[in-house]
């Protein structure tokens, strides 16, 4: 097994990082595009509600009486399992309270303001997360695709050899294939630590059901929650036995008292009305990569410990990072634009690496058309699609079909440049049309604004 | 400013100098191993003090300034650089047959479940056997079972790059067999099953 940079080896990295690029082009395409959209997720959900009520904190009394007041507002309705507060964050300065069944804003007084709105972002984190299939199947899927990021990385760099050395250099103004290759390669160098981290936290999180699955069958008798539990601590034991409602009032409070530097991002109530119930309080810790600590209190708010995603075992720390790694949610709006900036970068090599093999067949004298405007219409369909489908959510409302509206559009557009307008290369139209629904939707929420 | 939060900035500084160094050396007509050396070690000595700063918050941060840094001189190359008729590369990739050739359809469909399906579970069976392994060792399950999480994405990756690699189909099999048989092996010494 001899496997030194020889000319053979250099080949067969390129045809396998050819094969692997073309195989999971188009798909990785769309999860690297709402990968970088979804960075701003807090934001899209303050342009989506405008309105909701905003504040820079809470009192804990006003907590617990908003609370009961979304309880009360269940009634009629399956008992809620679970129940989130998040509390407002500098991103995100809204209190909002999740069951099982409904989502509601609350005044800073503790009363429902209004239901919740956010169609267009879920959809979106659901799209990149899943691909919006249901279930654990789609984030396996997307898992997978962080696995051929992985592979195409390393294949990659033994294809190009030459990829360190030419790193600075960038033809941008060569049209002759030239520029399209020194774009993919310089972007895929210097976006390098960024991509395998996102690739390695991507894969991580979409895989981590296979992978607990295994972990399950191999050391818990197939209990798959006993496998997470090391990690991310145990459920308790339910007893849904009427109780009085849990005092989510007092973690805050201790939290306040015995931990002022650290910040409550949620408080998750197990259980409400039942004798089993208790509350987590996770909170943010400045200068880290965990998303937070959890910390355990009774249902009369007595503290009982913490998990120790902060100071625990490693694996712990290591398996709170790998969130915030990914969607570069642990610096604020610089850290943001910098995933911005790079998630695009990756995305363009995903869609030059396709181009770059389609640029060189044409040289070679085969002629395809239809191949070209598919992939046309994937690179600028897609965006299209989105686009779109914001627009669909500001005129229609929280109740339009933004899933359906965005996977017609993503492949029909594709379908529909190969079926009837291969030739003149529909590019151009695309980036007209894609102008024009950005400029729309942006637009709409100017308007919103303003009026 | 605390002590360890200006390390941070101090190693964020090192890495955008390790970028300019690099691109210094990366220009220069004749190869230094020395000027290389320089940018590589200022890298290193960049993450070394971040992370002893601020953890991997700080080599996050300091990363993010490295490769900032690396997309400005970027930018500038791009926008400097002069309209050539250079010809671009036109290398084959000898992915799809040439004209009259076979198919090759079974071998094509072979290769895929060797590198995907395949490639996955042996990945598993390997970070399962690590996992058994480091049980053994005395690691509490929170850190073998993170380990064995990070590890099924990562060996899977890595197979899937090595067995494309691979000229022979004989040796493809070989590197799929060794690490499925040894952590499968390590799972039933030192699993629950």
């Amino acid at each position: 097994m001899t496997l030194t940079i020889s000319k053979d080896a250099v080949q067969r990295a390129l045809s396998g990082h050819a094969a692997i690029g073309l195989l999971a082009s188009a798909l990785l395409y769309i999860i690297c595009l709402t990968g970088t959209v979804i960075v701003f997720y807090q934001e899209w959900q303050r342009i989506e509600q405008p309105g909701a009520p905003e504040m820079a904190a809470i009192v804990p009394d006003a907590v617990q009486r908003g609370v009961a007041a979304v309880l009360r507002a269940e009634k009629g309705r399956p008992a809620t399992t679970h129940l989130y507060v998040h509390m407002p964050v500098d991103g995100l300065p809204r209190t909002t309270i999740t069951t099982d069944h409904q989502a509601f804003h609350i005044d800073a007084d503790g009363t429902i303001a209004m239901p919740e709105e956010n169609a267009w972002s879920e959809f979106l984190l659901g799209a990149h997360y899943a691909l919006n299939i249901p279930g654990f199947v789609g984030m396996t899927i997307v898992g997978i695709f962080g696995v051929m990021i992985l592979a195409l990385s390393l294949s990659g760099i033994v294809a190009h050899p030459r990829i360190f050395r030419d790193a600075f250099r960038l033809r941008a103004r060569d049209n002759h294939g030239v520029g399209l290759a020194d774009w993919h390669n310089r972007l895929s160098v210097w976006t390098l630590p960024f991509s395998l981290a996102i690739a390695l936290t991507g894969s991580m999180i979409g895989l981590g059901v296979v992978g607990a699955y295994g972990l399950a069958a191999a050391f818990y008798k197939n209990d798959v929650e006993a496998a997470y539990a090391p990690i991310f601590g145990e459920e308790a034991t339910p007893d849904a036995t009427p109780a009085p409602l849990a005092n989510v009032a007092a973690p805050l409070v201790w939290m306040a008292k015995n931990h002022p530097d650290l910040r409550p991002t949620y408080v998750i109530l197990h259980d409400p009305g039942t004798r089993g119930q208790h509350v987590q309080l996770i909170a943010e810790h400045p200068r880290r990569l965990i998303y937070g600590e959890t910390y355990q209190f009774g249902p009369d708010g007595t503290y009982h410990g913490k998990v120790g995603l902060s100071d625990g075992h490693l694996g712990q720390q290591l398996a709170a990072s790998t969130y915030n790694l990914h969607f570069g949610n642990y610096g604020g709006l610089p850290v943001k634009l910098a995933y911005v900036v790079f998630g695009l970068a990756l995305t363009v090599v995903v869609a030059t690496g396709t181009s770059i093999w389609l640029s060189k067949r044409q040289r070679r004298g085969l002629r395809e058309p239809r191949l070209r405007a598919g992939w046309d219409g994937v690179i600028w369909g897609v965006p299209i699609a989105l686009a779109l489908t914001f627009l669909t959510r500001l005129l229609i409302g929280n109740e339009a079909p933004l899933i359906a509206v965005f996977w017609v559009l993503t492949i029909g557009i594709p379908m529909l440049a190969v079926a009837i307008r291969p030739e003149p290369r529909p590019k151009r139209l695309l980036q007209r049309l894609l102008v024009a629904s950005a400029t729309a939707g942006l637009a709409i929420v100017v308007g919103r604004i303003v009026l | 400013m605390s002590e360890t939060a200006s390390l941070v900035w101090i190693g964020a500084a090192g890495m955008v100098a390790a970028v300019l160094q690099l691109r210094r050396a990366w220009g220069l007509p004749r190869r230094s191993a020395m000027q290389n050396g320089i940018g590589w070690t200022l890298m290193l000595a960049g993450a070394a003090l971040a992370l002893a700063g601020d953890g991997a918050w700080g080599l996050a941060v300091a990363s993010l300034f490295g490769m900032a840094s690396a997309a400005m001189l970027l930018a500038h190359a791009g926008w400097t650089a002069p309209a050539s008729k250079a010809r671009a590369s036109d290398r084959k990739a000898h992915m799809l047959p040439q004209p009259g050739e076979p198919l090759a359809l079974g071998r094509r469909l072979l290769t895929f479940l060797l590198t995907v399906p395949l490639a996955c579970a042996a990945a598993l069976l390997a970070s399962l056997g690590a996992r058994a392994a480091a049980g053994m060792a005395g690691w509490s399950d929170a850190d073998g079972n993170a380990m064995a999480l990070l590890l099924l994405p990562l060996l899977w990756g890595i197979l899937a790059f090595w067995l494309l690699m691979l000229p022979r189909r004989r040796t493809q099999w070989v590197c799929l067999a060794v690490p499925a048989v040894a952590g499968l092996g390590l799972v039933f010494i030192g699993g629950a099953v």
